[in-house]
């Protein structure tokens, strides 16, 4: 500080105390920093990359550890079925939507702060453009304290990455590559190039893929914590199907009434406990999921993170092929994905009449002015996407649990058939797409059949070798099985 | 303030995190943290901007150059190694970073002890509100939770209000 002159410190105190006064709000606001401003402060755009990759590391660990902590609650609570199936309550199903709203504003955080990033990188790019600009031998009338700064950063950091990224083969590190590094991160580059807005912002690259990638995972668990919630009850009620003794014909309460009584068959084919629990259940989450779908504010935040949300109930379907072992991939999501949609079985020769004709489908881009407004619209759209994985998920297991039973007698059969005729008459209810699936008519067609015509039915040759084909023909092997019809 | 080795081989030593943290929260002034030497290069920089204004103007600013590097020269190793710096710093010593994250990992162990607790007095009755309790707590803490990472990551910079 040889420069220091004594003789004007009448005149620098006075502008030291005009300094210190407008500085005083952000000095008090000083006592917490981010990353990213500690980056502005030290670095004032040399070293973009390092320093982006860093916060990105950083929030990538902490959405993680959000993850495995969804994932953790969800697997703790699944661990004890009988804890979340037998105190089911609505209140649970709107804290696991809370849950779910929670990771839909990280995700909106995250791509709001990307948007943030991009701005001060720029920014501090037009800070870097207008510090190199100036006059090595020139002289100034002040510097401003971000002018002393970008001199610094480019003194310290700015050399030194010019010398440190001297490599053979490739180009040396510049203030101007820097400044194009800058110009690529903040998308200014492309900015410049025509278009805007969010289209061009979606075009930008991500400045936090291992952040992105690690919310993708949250959004699973938390899309899985909510379904666990939506299915405990369901799911109980599946667990004991394929050993229930009735099937047999042990046990049969319902014959040994209906002898008594002389009532008939009718008596037998009562739906049982376990299948009207299930579909009452499925009535009821109609009301547990309005509640939250009437706020628009949390909707459109949960909807941040609604993106393959039937994905959750893949498990049973791949449950079910494995059962049925029939040789379709099970890793392969776009055939599990078809499999579970059912709307090309739909269409397929060797599917039942009936199973063909049943179901809910209507064109995707049919006119929907008719149906109230858009809120009420978006409202009942979210209701019938968890409708449609819980169904899904049921129809899965339901008939994964069927092809596990050992024997199946006659009045076994009627049971059964009037368990799947209830379960119909509730998808259909709800008027869910894709409800009820074809698969699940056609169980009921199987078991509806007579011995003789199943037994006609699979000595038949399939006609196609497709997916679709190999499942029916293992199901309809595996029921007759089942029933004791003879295979030649 | 230390030098840029020797407060990394403080940082590193865990009795010396241990006093760090006696000495913050006794004092409240973060002496030892990544943040405070960004504090201080702050101060620095407007002790900088002043001293320009006050007694440089005139000068060529390439020597300007050579005397603000010289005064701020104990922070040129942070600035250099800023990317690793921050990486350990707000990973591990970041007590705002590193108690949001211990509070993620209670809000997963709660099930598991809600679960246990279930499991002992299964017939008590009690566990559907226990479980009601802890899935409204943990939606609510979620919540903060999962917005609280935004301030550490990012911050607000006064520098940013009056850039160039």
């Amino acid at each position: 500080l040889t420069y220091w002159n004594p003789l004007s410190h009448a005149s620098s105190q006075c502008k030291l105390s005009l300094r210190t006064f407008s500085f005083q709000p952000y000095y008090c606001a000083f006592s917490y920093i981010g990353s990213l401003a500690r980056y502005e402060l030290l670095n004032c755009g040399y070293n973009a990359g390092a320093a982006v990759e860093t916060i990105d590391t950083l929030m990538a660990s902490y959405i993680t550890e959000l993850a495995i902590a969804v994932d953790t609650l969800s697997t703790s609570l699944t661990s004890d079925e009988e804890l979340l199936a037998k105190q089911f309550d609505e209140q649970h199903v709107h804290a696991a939507l809370d849950l779910l709203r929670a990771a839909g504003l990280l995700s909106q955080k995250l791509y709001t702060f990307q948007q943030r990033t991009r701005e001060r990188l720029r920014s501090l790019c037009s800070g870097m453009r207008a510090s190199i600009a100036h006059d090595e031998d020139a002289t100034t009338d002040s510097l401003s304290l971000v002018e002393v700064a970008a001199l610094l950063a480019r003194e310290v950091v700015g050399v030194q990455q010019s010398n440190a990224l001297v490599a053979p083969g490739k180009p040396k590190m510049t203030t101007a590559s820097t400044i194009a590094q800058l110009q690529h991160l903040s998308g200014e580059s492309r900015s410049r190039g025509g278009g805007g807005g969010a289209a061009m912002n979606a075009m930008l690259p991500t400045l936090y893929p291992e952040s992105i990638a690690a919310m993708n995972k949250l959004t699973k668990a938390g899309q899985t914590f909510v379904f666990d919630i939506l299915c405990s009850v369901p799911r109980m009620w599946l667990r004991s199907v394929a050993t229930m003794p009735v099937w047999r014909g042990g046990g049969d309460l319902g014959s040994a009434i209906s002898s008594f009584t002389g009532l008939g068959d009718n008596y037998n084919k009562l739906p049982q406990q376990y299948i009207t629990q299930i579909g009452e259940h499925i009535l009821a989450l109609v009301q547990a999921l309005e509640p939250f779908a009437s706020s628009h504010e949390s909707l459109v935040i949960a909807n941040e993170v609604m993106s393959g949300v039937k994905t959750v109930a893949a498990q049973p379907w791949k449950d079910l092929v494995s059962s049925a072992g029939c040789g379709i991939n099970i890793e392969d999501e776009a055939a599990m994905q078809a499999l579970m949609k059912g709307k090309d079985m739909r269409q397929h020769p060797a599917l039942l009449q009936g199973a063909a004709e049943q179901g809910f489908y209507e064109d995707e881009d049919m006119d929907d002015d008719e149906e109230g407004d858009a809120n009420e619209r978006a409202a009942a759209t979210f209701c019938n996407e968890w409708l449609d994985v819980v169904c899904s998920a049921v129809t899965g297991r339901l008939l994964e649990r069927i092809l596990r039973i050992s024997r199946l007698s006659q009045s076994g059969c009627a049971h059964m058939e009037a368990d799947l005729n209830y379960v119909i008459n509730v998808f259909s209810a709800l008027g869910i797409q894709g409800h009820p699936h074809p698969l699940l008519v056609h169980f009921v067609g199987l078991v509806a059949m007579s011995d003789e015509d199943l037994a006609a039915r699979i000595e038949m040759p399939a006609e196609a070798k497709d997916d679709v084909s190999r499942l029916l023909k293992s199901v309809e092997q595996q029921l007759a099985s089942m029933r004791g019809i003879g295979l030649n | 303030l230390y030098s840029f080795d020797e407060k990394r081989l403080q940082v590193g030593k865990p009795q010396t995190l241990a006093s760090y943290s006696a000495s913050s929260s006794s004092s409240g002034d973060d002496l030892e943290s990544f943040e405070a030497v960004c504090a201080v290069y702050e101060s620095t920089l407007r002790f900088l901007s002043m001293v320009y204004d006050a007694n440089l103007q005139g000068v060529k600013l390439k020597v300007v150059r050579t005397i603000f590097a010289n005064v701020a020269s104990p922070h040129a190793p942070y600035q250099e190694k800023y990317a690793m710096m921050e990486k350990y710093y707000t990973k591990y010593y970041n007590t705002k970073y590193t108690s949001l994250v211990s509070d993620i990992q209670a809000v997963g162990d709660a099930g598991r002890t809600l679960t246990k607790a279930n499991s002992s007095n299964s017939n008590d009755g009690s566990g559907g509100d226990a479980l009601t309790n802890l899935l409204q707590t943990s939606a609510e803490q979620m919540t903060q939770l999962t917005v609280g990472v935004f301030p550490v990551v990012e911050g607000k910079l006064f520098l940013a209000d009056s850039r160039f």
